[in-house]
């Protein structure tokens, strides 16, 4: 397994773990307290910021080539893939709410970050799996 | 003029026609206080689907069978303009986003149609960037450009 695929395991294990427990927390305080303040459940998704400490964590691969053509191409695609699917993800927190409630209803100003923070997570996510995929989950012979 | 500049300069016209449409919107909505009802509602979406179409046919179509799809240059220039493309939908995204909160406050609210302008209009000038990316680095009007 090269950095690359670490890192991305390290992303892919961050946001999920962020994503499960922020929703439990948002689902368990909507119960208790109410829903605008159950909000404050999405704060453990900061969890998912340990995915950044992947470069820190794992060293740079020994030898005098670390990075191939074939590594660059996996990263262009897994780029490429993680863009468009966040983009999916903004245009689908845009329109759905247009699409539902009306062009003349209003919605709370906190839904603008939220759809900012959700695409980057998106993006991470979806780069780190491409990532993954590409190379192949288990694939020993990446080294 | 090879494929990738033609499909840059077929993005930049449909922008800037794009540009008139929305601002016709912006002017119904804001100063005439008129909200757009039935099929003036949707009309945009087929709008969009033959531009789409449009592109598609025209785009594809190779001048002659002996026609490249593209070269390393080209999948350079492309890369560039893509990462270009990228950067400038973060920027945006995160002004577009940021900007309404911190003019409403926290506990203000927001027209749901902003939602749908922040979308278009994000994707829009993204569409514009890469083209003028692509452009720029062919150097605008070249006719050395035939693959």
């Amino acid at each position: 397994m090269n950095r690359a695929q670490k890192m991305a395991w390290l992303f892919v294990i961050a946001i999920s773990s962020g994503v499960l427990v922020s929703s439990v927390a948002v689902g368990v305080l909507a119960l208790k307290v109410g829903m605008p303040k159950a909000f404050a459940g999405l704060g453990f998704m900061g969890i998912a910021g340990l995915g950044g400490l992947g470069p820190l964590i794992f060293k740079k691969d020994r030898g005098k080539v670390t990075r191939d053509e074939r590594d660059g191409l996996i990263n262009q695609r897994a780029a490429l893939a993680s863009f468009a699917l966040s983009y999916l993800f903004v245009g689908l927190a845009c329109m759905i709410p247009f699409s539902i409630l009306g062009p003349t209803a209003t919605i709370s100003a906190i839904w603008l970050p939220m759809i900012f923070g959700g695409a980057g997570i998106v993006a991470f996510f979806v780069h780190s799996v491409a990532i993954l995929l590409q190379y192949g989950w288990r694939n020993k012979e990446n080294e | 003029m090879n494929r990738t500049q033609k499909e840059a300069w077929f993005n930049v016209a449909a922008a800037v026609l794009c540009i008139p449409i929305i601002a016709w919107a912006l002017a119904r909505l804001f100063i005439l206080k008129r909200i757009p009802e039935g099929f003036e509602r949707f009309w945009p979406l087929p709008v969009f689907i033959i531009f789409i179409v449009t592109s598609i046919v025209v785009m594809r179509r190779k001048q002659s069978p002996t026609e490249v799809e593209s070269d390393e240059r080209d999948n350079l220039i492309k890369y560039r303009a893509v990462v270009a493309c990228f950067v400038s939908v973060w920027i945006l995204l995160a002004a577009a986003t940021g900007i309404p909160q911190l003019a409403v406050g926290v506990k203000g609210s927001i027209p749901v149609w902003l939602l749908a302008f922040i979308n278009v209009g994000v994707l829009l000038i993204a569409l514009l960037v890469y083209s003028a990316a692509v452009l720029i680095q062919y150097g605008r009007g070249q006719k050395g450009e035939k693959s």
